[in-house]
């Protein structure tokens, strides 16, 4: 039986090497979440790592120690670690202030890690203009959790609009802007303020009475978006059932680098 | 050259050869089994001392065109038989064609009947490229899973893989299981396993011959992008009646053949599992190879002590069988019309009920909370079809066969997993519901015709006309989303191929097959060619070369976290045919005791899908956008060295191969290698005779096989400060799991009682216990995100025994 020993004694010798693999973990990557403001010191660079796959918390290992460092239209300049330990950098000098239209650039290196990004500081939404000067907003209006801010048809409603433009995303904020204001005495709590979640392609907001919640000065911010950021947004949650991962702009890595741009308008909300 | 010039060229060339001389005189007969009255299709039959020789067809029929009208000598040889050498008077025209019968041990026949040579024992490679004759007759004597299994046996010879234990699936060549056109008695068969994979749906008792073309085959098939498998059913005992059966640690079968009329036979082979009744170990350990067996943790979380086990714990409620019935009526009315009606059925059902309670369900709006998982799991395919043949032999030289077939193949999955559970304030409900169900309805009419034009030229032409359905509607976890396609397809085919000797050491093979296809209102035209060239009387040098389409796709649908499944689809003006160039050279040296074989292939694929919701999703979820078409390349070289004969006989194969994909969207459009892609592949088989008992081992190795992984979490702050958690996908087929090998060894022996044919014998399933992986699988649901290594069989012995009645 030469023929079965021969394998015998080859399949001893190969399997007395091999080489099992374990289950690897994942590479460790950087994680960036860069938000620049047209008009607006540089503030907004969080740094971290992603967690492996099985850790027991999903705590973000944030990145205290990153060289990171930004562009704006070539010109490079370093980021300094924000106090804390969160991760999170800005630029503490006055003289790096993107506009609209400049290209800004990021680089973070961390070990081993590098990471680069670029974005374009999308122009601000124009023709920005509301409807009314005054919103007024009864103290006894029954806000309807869940009825949303800007939806409705109440007469009573302003609204706040601007040129549409092709291919052109937005997001809102309503604010309360003045120290001090008396607040709305409601049945329910009223949010402080809002920053949409959602992006929109539309060119209009409807502020309802019920979802102001104090009296006095507001401000309407109208951001004009970038591309990516629009993508992430969609991909706020994850769907377990695809795992569909929202795009990442951050070469070598994980996250986003993005610029927004933004007008204002002001309106009063006042008692009837 | 001038016109006359080319004029007396064509005529030498092709004229000429047609025209018969006086001492010359065609030969033709049937070649059956000696015992039971079984034609054999395939069957080489030589002129002994000339290049003259033909092979059987489907019928067992062959003609050697103007042979020499003189007393020669016939050497007949059919895999699993002794060779025979039969004096033949060839001086006188033969009223009817001649009977040739071929036993399996050397007895003598009619006529002065010798023996000639030592047999090919389980595969000989055939005398067109790439191709190979395979009988399941001598299936027995290897290492098997239970009992005698066609393709996982198929997967030894080179270039053809599986994936693992789990399946049966053919991966020849680069190619993907659909990618292999499988013919049962003519009728097209869409699924090809039982079990998840772990058997192949063909009862090895049911089938007396498989034709394997790797590559680059003939004009006459169509319609796959890879290879073709052949399989031929028994016709059954024309002479009395048989009766045999078998039983295993998993499934019971038998075999019934009853002569019909003097003229015919009529054979039925059931198998079916009796899982459902009675758990065997095998069972057992199969059913485990299908489950979330084994959790493996990396080492950092293996020193948690255990803490995932001791938090949630889940029960599961299998119930499981499988059955297939093939029948076949083979009548003989005259000595030329040859009618059969052949039936296969085969099914497989799994309940998989479980249910997992505990602490540490990860949700993502809330810490990790208790609760109770219900799982409802059952998946039921399988296939129905139906032929009938008629063949006739209108002159010694022209055969025809007409075949109507009626195919079904039906997948219906179902999964509802419900969730119940609660932290400290907050009760959660959820459900998610998934199914999937696909159908295939293939019906065909096909007429082919084989004219012996002359010695020279074997001229073989055909039409089909086929009416392809397919229905898939699938849900995913969402209701609001379904994926819900119907599409037909009805296909006109013609074929023209002439086999060319100019010279008796040359063989060039010509021929063009074209298609209409009407759901893409196209007309494919397949030119195809072969050459094969004797250098010497063992040395041969052959290539191939041809394009191929593939009118209806399986569709790769991903699931990173259990595992892909896939569905078929035909093709349409969404979703083209897929395209195919092979290109084969390679070189034969063989003995009568040795075969030294090399085969190189490159094979170039257009056309290839993918189903992925996860690279799909975009702003606007659609599944028709979930669908992605890309390119492929496959290309390798295959060793082979056969000892073909003798007490210890066996082959070592080894296969070096790539395979590669670029789709436009997928991985930025760089190419990435297939989710089968192995780079190396070794197969070792043997066999030891010693009277009755037979000891074979066989011994595979295969580089790990390329998988998608998920690989880390991460979070990401959105510009409103809100922060949203994700899990990262690594690069498709990024990841390798670790490389396969197993080691089988059987031993098995014959003996009679008075009333009794037996044989028994034993397996040692994976001798060395080698933990090989077949998949990683995820479960996001629960915290710590649980990672579990899907196994294959380990140590498993098995035992068979089947008797026949004498």
């Amino acid at each position: 039986m030469p023929s079965l020993c021969g394998l015998l004694t080859v399949v001893c010798g190969v399997t007395g090497c091999s080489d099992d693999n374990p289950i690897a973990a994942g590479p460790e990557q950087l994680v960036v979440s860069g938000y620049v403001y047209a008009g607006e010191p540089v503030t907004q660079v969080t740094v971290a790592v992603s967690l492996p796959l099985d850790a027991d918390s999903t705590a973000v290992p944030a990145v205290n120690d990153a060289r990171v460092s930004l562009a704006r239209n070539g010109r490079w300049y370093d980021l300094e670690l924000a106090p804390g330990d969160s991760g999170l950098y800005h630029y503490t000098g006055a003289d790096l202030v993107p506009a609209a239209g400049d290209r800004v650039d990021l680089e973070v290196e961390y070990g081993d890690l590098h990471v680069t990004a670029s974005t374009r500081v999308p122009p601000p939404p124009r023709g920005l203009s509301a409807s009314a000067h005054q919103l007024v907003v009864e103290a006894d209006t029954l806000f309807l959790p869940g009825s949303g801010m800007f939806g409705g048809n109440d007469e009573g409603a302003l609204t706040v609009s601007w040129d549409r433009e092709d291919g052109a995303y937005y997001m809102a904020t309503v604010e309360s802007i003045e120290a001090g204001a008396d607040s709305v005495e409601s049945l329910f709590p009223r949010p402080a303020g809002f920053f949409g979640s959602q992006v929109m392609r539309d060119s209009l907001i409807t502020i309802q009475p019920r979802s102001i919640r104090f009296y006095g000065r507001h401000e309407v911010t109208v951001y004009r978006a970038t591309e990516e950021y629009a993508e992430l947004s969609a991909f706020r949650v994850q769907n377990l059932n695809d795992l569909a991962e929202p795009p990442s702009n951050v070469e070598g890595g994980l996250g986003i680098f993005t610029a927004f741009s933004s007008a204002s308008v002001q309106f009063e909300a006042v008692r009837p | 050259m001038t016109g006359r010039a080319s004029a007396l060229a064509t005529w030498l060339l092709l004229i000429a050869p047609l025209a018969a001389r006086a001492d010359q005189r065609d030969l033709s007969g049937f070649v059956y089994d000696a015992d039971s009255g079984d034609s054999l299709p395939y069957a080489s039959v030589v002129v002994t001392g000339t290049h003259q020789g033909a092979l059987t067809n489907a019928n067992g029929y062959f003609v050697v065109v103007n042979a020499p009208a003189q007393l020669c000598t016939l050497q007949v040889s059919y895999i699993g038989y002794h060779s025979q050498l039969i004096a033949i008077d060839n001086r006188s025209a033969r009223q009817e064609p001649l009977r040739v019968e071929l036993q399996v041990e050397a007895v003598g026949l009619a006529e002065t009947v010798v023996e000639a040579e030592a047999r090919y024992e389980v595969w000989k490679p055939g005398a067109e490229v790439s191709q190979i004759t395979f009988s399941p007759r001598q299936l027995g004597s290897l290492p098997a899973l239970g009992e005698a299994d066609i393709f996982r046996s198929l997967q030894l010879l080179p270039g053809i893989s599986g994936v693992g234990d789990g399946s049966a699936g053919l991966y020849i060549r680069g190619g993907t299981p659909d990618q292999n056109l499988i013919i049962y008695d003519g009728m097209t068969v869409y699924h090809v396993d039982h079990f998840y994979g772990v058997f192949s749906a063909f009862n090895a008792n049911a089938v007396k011959d498989i034709r394997v073309y790797k590559g680059g085959y003939p004009a006459k098939y169509g319609g796959r992008l890879s290879s073709v498998v052949e399989l031929s059913g028994r016709s059954g005992d024309v002479n009395r009646v048989q009766l045999s059966g078998g039983v295993n640690l998993l499934s019971a079968h038998m075999f019934l053949e009853v002569p019909v009329l003097e003229m015919g036979s009529w054979v039925v082979a059931a198998r079916r599992s009796y899982t459902d009744v009675m758990e065997s170990g095998l069972y057992s350990s199969l059913f485990d190879l299908t489950q979330d067996d084994d959790v493996v943790l990396p080492a950092r979380a293996q020193s948690r002590s255990g803490r995932l086990r001791g938090q949630l714990a889940q029960q599961t409620t299998p119930l499981f069988y499988f059955y297939d019935l093939n029948s076949k009526l083979t009548l003989s009315p005259t000595s030329s019309d040859f009618i059969s009606f052949s039936l296969y059925s085969g099914r497989d059902n799994q309940q998989e009920d479980g249910e997992m309670a505990g602490l540490g369900f990860r949700r993502p709006e809330a810490a990790d909370v208790a609760g109770t998982r219900t799982d409802e799991n059952e998946t039921d395919w399988g296939n129905l079809g139906g032929s009938a043949r008629w063949g006739r032999r209108w002159h010694d030289r022209l055969f025809a066969n007409l075949l109507v077939s009626s195919s079904v193949y039906s997948s219906d999955y179902y999964r509802n997993r419900g969730f119940t559970g609660a932290d400290a304030n907050t009760p959660f409900q959820a459900r998610a519901l998934y199914e999937e169900d696909n159908r295939v309805e293939d019906t065909a009419l096909r007429l082919d015709l084989e004219w012996a034009a002359h010695s020279a030229h074997q001229i073989d032409f055909g039409l089909g006309l086929s009416d392809i359905r397919t229905e898939y509607y699938g849900t995913f976890g969402d209701s609001l989303n379904v994926l819900d396609i119907s599409t037909r397809a009805r296909e006109t085919s013609l074929y023209l191929q002439d086999r060319w000797s100019p010279m008796p050491v040359l063989e060039l093979t010509a021929g063009v097959r074209a298609t209409q296809h009407d759901a893409t209102d196209s007309l494919y035209v397949e030119p195809r060619a072969s050459i094969a060239w004797d250098l010497t009387d063992r040395f041969r040098l052959k290539s191939a070369w041809g394009r191929y389409h593939q009118y209806i796709n399986n569709v790769s649908s991903e699931d990173v976290l259990q595992g892909n499944r896939d569905f078929w689809l035909v093709a349409d003006e969404a979703m083209p045919p897929g395209a195919a160039e092979h290109a084969i050279v390679g070189a034969r040296y063989e003995t009568t005791g040795y075969l030294y074989e090399v085969e190189a292939y490159h094979k170039d694929m257009g056309g290839l899908v993918e189903f992925s919701r996860r690279l799909g999703r975009g702003l606007q979820a659609d599944y028709l956008g979930s669908f992605f078409y890309g390119e492929g390349i496959a290309r390798g070289i295959e060793l082979l060295f056969q000892r073909k004969m003798g007490t210890v006989n066996g082959w070592l194969s080894y296969t070096l191969g790539e395979v590669e994909h670029t789709f436009p969207d997928i991985n930025d459009g760089q190419p990435f290698p297939a989710s089968h892609d192995r780079r190396h592949e070794i197969n070792a088989v043997t066999s030891y005779h010693l009277g009755p008992w037979t000891a074979s081992a066989t011994w595979v190795f295969a580089s790990g096989q390329a998988y998608t992984a998920p690989e880390s979490q991460y979070t990401l702050a959105m510009a409103d400060g809100q922060e949203s958690s994700y899990v990262h996908i690594g690069e498709v087929n990024g990841s390798r799991l670790p490389d396969y090998h197993r080691l089988d060894l059987s031993l098995s022996r014959h003996f009679e009682t008075q009333a009794l044919n037996c044989s028994a014998g034993l397996t040692l399933f994976n001798a060395y216990n080698r933990s090989n992986v077949q998949s990683r699988e995820y479960d996001l649901e629960v915290s710590p995100i649980l990672i579990t290594d899907v196994t294959m069989l380990g140590f498993t012995p098995s035992v068979y025994f089947e008797a026949r009645f004498k």
